[in-house]
């Protein structure tokens, strides 16, 4: 009897419990950096507090000064919600378990092989035995799709430069530090005029859906679920898209793993660099 | 040259010297550390940069160089141009080709090397404009100098103030009083400082002046004096002058006078062609009688009146003289015989008409009158005299009241 009332007594108060505790739970949010910390934080932080009056709980933004950093982190499950590439994703739901919530609708993930406006490059072949530099290694589109292409497709040899971020390869090859550069076309709008006016895009590779908002499965169902559903709704206001353009993220639908099976088959394990 | 103009030409002088030599002794060496301190601030700041940008160079992250690049170029206002160059000397930052700044002459040129390996990883180079500093400097330098010669005019300015209150205006108050003193004026105002050396010479001064001035008083009282004397014995001679040459009763000339003036008159006659005058001697008849009845001093009033009568009777040039009791003359000058006889003969009858009261008494005189020509012919003054005395005696002779000519029986009656 005094078992049965105890019990009682707590499931009533789970719900109030439950309650009280959302608008005080934090949820750290990495996002891949694909740019400096700060053009990342100018454009998540306005995301990230409108999420937090729609879903209750608060979100903490963190960046990640390298690609190699953030990545450990995130297979490493130090993110309770994580924007990262496809790849990645695949990755982190078999070791971690992350599920996508999120992604864009409107375009294709491509890396895109940038050389300097006014080299002599037509054909791929041109770069056999150059330089050619990535983000970081395991960079999605920028790196291992490319990768994968030059040198699994085109059976081309090249010298593989890392040079951090996306800006950097595009300075890179711009300055004529490398014959090439691989990087992705949402990055390669991002830059200056006039860097893009010094670059010409050589090869595109094939596209695969672009970055999911993924979260842990130590988040609770519903608070995804709270996530993916504020997501979508600010998504589909005037102001949201304009905030999520800048990630960019221009038409916002729900996603799932299926949408991310076929990567698994383009063989990118062979290009994966662990360290 | 005055005190004045000299003082201010030396000050002027010694401030003008003393500027120029801190504007082009003291001056520079200041102003070059200053140059060297800002240049080796920027040495500094470039050196830190290049050693925050060589990790992300190391890395070839290039984006993350750029970042700070742009940050740092951001920060330094003073750095016209930053240029990254590699190891082959490409340019790596920035990504075009900056124009050229080398024609600017406010501007330095600084390099630091990126790493601390040899040959180094990468250069960083900058262009410096150093016009903010020398600006700086050349306006520190422009206010201190103003500020100096603020000073420095202040100070000629005490000093000048000094030297014409306390030696210029004093000298020139006694220069002043000098000259003044040269005319006689005794009282021009002194300087009143009583201090220092113009202070005693000035006392000094006014010590002398005071006693030129007792000086000058006594001298013009012994001056007075002596004026005084003078002048009374001056008068005095004139009185006895006066007495030597007249009679004391009626105030006309007496003998010696009349001697003297006849005299003259003929040497005149004696030398002078035409020149001709009357002498005639005149002796009252009948005058003892008022002196003993009524006194002395009806006597002398008698004669006093005769003398009066006889003097409206004769012309202004004529001379009429008292010749001593009742004894007269007259010399009528530039007068003929016959004119002068005729006048001798108004006298006679003025004096017998003549009426003199004395009390209640009534009295009357007569004249007994003797006529002398006076002319080139005429002998010598004694001669003349006694003839003239000879000729009164004759008219006296003869009855008394008359004119008796000398020389001649001719007499009249009055």
């Amino acid at each position: 009897m005094k078992y049965l009332l105890s019990l009682c007594l707590v499931a009533l108060a789970m719900p109030l419990w439950a309650a009280d505790s959302a608008s005080s739970r934090e949820y750290t949010v990495g996002v891949v950096p694909q740019f400096e910390q700060r053009k990342l934080f100018e454009t998540w932080q306005p995301i990230l507090s409108a999420l937090e009056k729609r879903t209750g709980f608060r979100l903490k933004l963190i960046g990640s000064p390298k690609i190699p950093v953030f990545e450990k982190k995130f297979l490493a499950g130090q993110y309770d919600f994580a924007y990262m590439n496809p790849y990645h994703l695949l990755k982190a739901n078999d070791s971690q378990g992350y599920v996508p919530l999120v992604r864009d609708d409107s375009r294709m993930l491509k890396g895109v092989l940038v050389v300097a406006k006014d080299s002599p490059y037509e054909a791929l072949s041109d770069l056999d035995g150059s330089m050619i530099a990535f983000p970081s290694p395991n960079a999605l589109g920028a790196s291992l799709l490319m990768r994968a292409d030059l040198d699994g497709q085109f059976n081309l040899k090249f010298i593989p430069r890392y040079v951090q971020t996306h800006s950097s390869v595009y300075l890179n090859v711009a300055l004529g530090q490398t014959a090439a550069g691989g990087g992705v076309l949402s990055t390669l709008k991002k830059q200056p005029e006039d860097l893009q006016a010094h670059l010409r895009i050589l090869y595109e590779t094939q596209g695969i859906k672009p970055h999911p908002l993924s979260a842990h499965p130590r988040v609770p169902e519903s608070d995804r679920e709270k996530m993916r559903d504020a997501w979508l709704a600010l998504a589909s206001t005037a102001q949201g898209q304009q905030l999520m353009a800048r990630i960019p993220m221009f038409q916002s639908v729900s996603a799932t793993m299926d949408d991310y099976t076929e990567l698994r088959d383009r063989g990118l394990d062979d290009y994966y660099i662990l360290d | 040259m005055g005190l004045r103009a000299r003082f201010i030409y030396l000050l002027l002088g010694l401030a003008a010297g003393f500027l120029l030599y801190v504007h082009w002794v003291v001056l520079p060496p200041v102003s070059d550390q200053t140059l060297q301190i800002a240049r080796k601030a920027h040495q500094d700041r470039l050196e830190l940069a290049a050693e925050a940008i060589l990790p992300p160079l190391l890395e070839s992250d290039l984006a993350n160089v750029y970042t700070l690049l742009n940050a740092i170029k951001h920060d330094s206002p003073d750095w016209l141009q930053v240029v990254l160059v590699n190891a082959e000397g490409q340019r790596l930052y920035p990504l075009t080709q900056p124009e050229g700044l080398a024609d600017r002459d406010e501007i330095i040129q600084l390099s630091a090397k990126v790493g601390f390996l040899d040959p180094a990883v990468a250069e960083l180079q900058v262009v410096v404009d150093m016009a903010p500093v020398l600006g700086v400097v050349r306006s520190q330098q422009i206010s201190l100098q103003i500020a100096l010669l603020i000073v420095l005019a202040l100070m000629l300015l005490a000093v000048w103030f000094q030297v014409e209150m306390v030696i210029r205006r004093p000298l020139a108050q006694m220069i002043q009083a000098a000259h003044k003193l040269m005319h006689g004026h005794f009282g021009t105002h002194l300087p009143d400082q009583a201090a220092g050396e113009i202070g005693e010479l000035s006392q000094t001064f006014s010590d002398m002046r005071s006693a030129i001035e007792r000086h000058h008083i006594d001298m013009q009282d012994e001056l007075k004096n002596r004026q005084h004397e003078a002048s009374l014995l001056k008068m005095e001679k004139q009185q006895a002058e006066f007495e030597a040459k007249h009679d004391p009763l009626t105030g006309i000339i007496n003998r010696r006078e009349f001697e003297r003036r006849l005299a003259i008159s003929l040497d005149e006659a004696q030398q002078g062609p035409g020149a001709e005058h009357v002498l005639m001697f005149i002796d009252l008849d009948h005058f003892k009688v008022v002196n003993d009845t009524c006194g002395h001093a009806a006597g002398d009033e008698l004669l006093k009146a005769i003398a009066g009568v006889m003097r409206g009777r004769i012309r202004e040039a004529d001379e009429l003289a008292r010749l001593g009791g009742d004894e007269f003359a007259i010399l009528l000058r530039d007068c003929a015989l016959n004119a002068g006889c005729k006048v001798a003969e108004g006298i006679c009858e003025a004096v017998h008409a003549f009426q003199f009261r004395w009390g209640n008494r009534e009295f009357r005189v007569g004249a007994s009158i003797g006529v002398v020509p006076v002319s080139g012919q005429a002998a010598g003054l004694k001669d003349l005299l006694c003839q003239a005395d000879t000729a009164c005696y004759q008219a006296k002779h003869l009855g008394r009241g008359r004119v008796s000519l000398h020389g001649s029986g001719y007499s009249s009656s009055g």
